[in-house]
């Protein structure tokens, strides 16, 4: 909502110096130009106090994602512990079914951190075999189906409002093992949080049944085969719980930024249209008053 | 208060009884299949409903908090060829899909 009414603004902002000084020596355009630096300054101020308010707010939001995301990378990593313990590997099929779960969210002003994870599916649909996807998120939703509608599975929409709860990872990762196709292998895109200021696409692997069940050193836990399935769904939960988690914190961490981007141009552009403000203002006075003195000249005069 | 403590002692008789509830345990005392798998829930919405239960025995201001982790809004839509199908509720769609699978 904000983008689509600060963008006419913006282009408007850097096209009204060139306009102002090309109508200045016209009294009756000064004055046009005038009201018009004076609505446009005040549209600037209203949109660099909304730009500041999502900052404070993305700031407090940062701070609960932020531990959210400590604790679900907990879970993602005793969820793997088991996995890297009995060597599991994704299973070498001849014929390979991907499937690639995309995190985004349904939110943006944030920069660019669902392009980020878009470019990134694009790129490897040049590289690699077609595989198909599951995408969370109305961002990434939009930014894919125009170049990959056919591989889209499954979408969902309603994450990012909030902190992602286990709730909602399990219900995704329930919907995901209905699938009607075999997947050979899962991997999930997500936004992995490196510092407050650089966010990296990752992946996380989430194996078949299949590939737990011929990962080497399985037999070092005493499972049963039917609980395998279980403990693939349930893992899949884990790792997608981690996912958004971690996806979450850095979407709120970027919009901070974004926000405060945003409000420090606005801030410029405030104190740039103020003192054209003030200068254009003086000059219409200036321009009065020569013309009131030449006035009185010309009628002293006669 | 009374039932509270009778449904937690239900869930501990349930968990401590019923071996089918234990999916992890490594040497069973008899193979079966655990009675949540015969009626075509999957791990998750096991996991799911003894988490619900387990919140709700909770007291009052502590259930309050944690049956905030509880809501999911989300909603989903399946695709195909390329064309979004109808977007549902997930959570209602998920519970759908169980019962059909518990029938067949």
């Amino acid at each position: 909502m904000l983008s689509r009414a600060a963008r006419p603004a913006l282009r408007a902002a850097a096209a009204a110096p060139s306009r102002a000084a090309a109508a200045g020596p016209s009294t009756a355009a000064t004055y046009a130009t005038l009201r018009e630096i004076e609505t446009r300054l005040k549209s600037i101020r209203n949109i660099e106090k909304i730009t500041n308010t999502m900052k404070v707010v993305a700031s407090t939001k940062l701070t609960r994602a932020t531990r959210s995301m400590n604790d679900s990378r907990k879970y993602g990593e005793a969820s793997n512990e088991v996995f890297k313990s009995a060597e599991t590997a994704a299973a070498e099929a001849e014929e390979k079914k991907s499937l690639v779960i995309v995190c985004s969210s349904d939110k943006g002003l944030c920069g660019g951190i669902h392009s980020g994870l878009s470019r990134t599916i694009r790129r490897m649909y040049a590289e690699q075999p077609a595989f198909d996807l599951v995408i969370i998120g109305e961002k990434c939703k939009a930014q894919l189906q125009r170049t990959n509608g056919k591989e889209i599975q499954l979408t969902f929409a309603g994450v990012g409002k909030d902190i992602p709860t286990f709730a909602d990872a399990q219900a995704i990762a329930d919907q995901i093992v209905l699938l009607p196709t075999e997947y050979t292998d899962v991997k999930i895109l997500y936004n992995k949080f490196i510092n407050a200021t650089s966010y990296e696409p990752t992946f996380i692997e989430a194996f078949s049944e299949e590939a737990i069940a011929q990962s080497p050193n399985i037999s070092a836990f005493e499972v049963e085969d039917e609980s395998l399935g279980n403990l693939r769904e349930y893992s899949l939960a884990n790792s997608i719980y981690w996912a958004l988690a971690e996806g979450h914190a850095c979407e709120q961490s970027a919009r901070r930024n974004a926000m405060e981007n945003a409000s420090k141009n606005a801030g410029e552009m405030i104190g740039k249209y103020q003192i054209l403000y003030n200068r254009t203002r003086q000059a219409v006075i200036t321009g009065e008053l020569v013309e009131i003195i030449t006035g009185a000249i010309a009628s002293e005069e006669m | 208060m009374q039932l509270k403590r009778s449904i937690l002692a239900k869930i501990q008789s349930a968990i401590i009884n019923n071996a089918s509830l234990r999916p992890f345990n490594p040497h069973p005392s008899a193979k079966m299949t655990a009675a949540w798998k015969a009626a075509g829930l999957t791990y998750n919405r096991y996991l799911a409903v003894a988490a619900r239960a387990i919140r709700r025995s909770l007291k009052e201001d502590k259930r309050i908090v944690a049956e905030r982790r509880a809501v999911s809004e989300l909603r989903f839509a399946v695709w195909k060829n390329g064309k979004p199908g109808e977007t549902k509720d997930l959570a209602a769609a998920n519970a759908a899909a169980m019962a059909e699978s518990a029938s067949s």
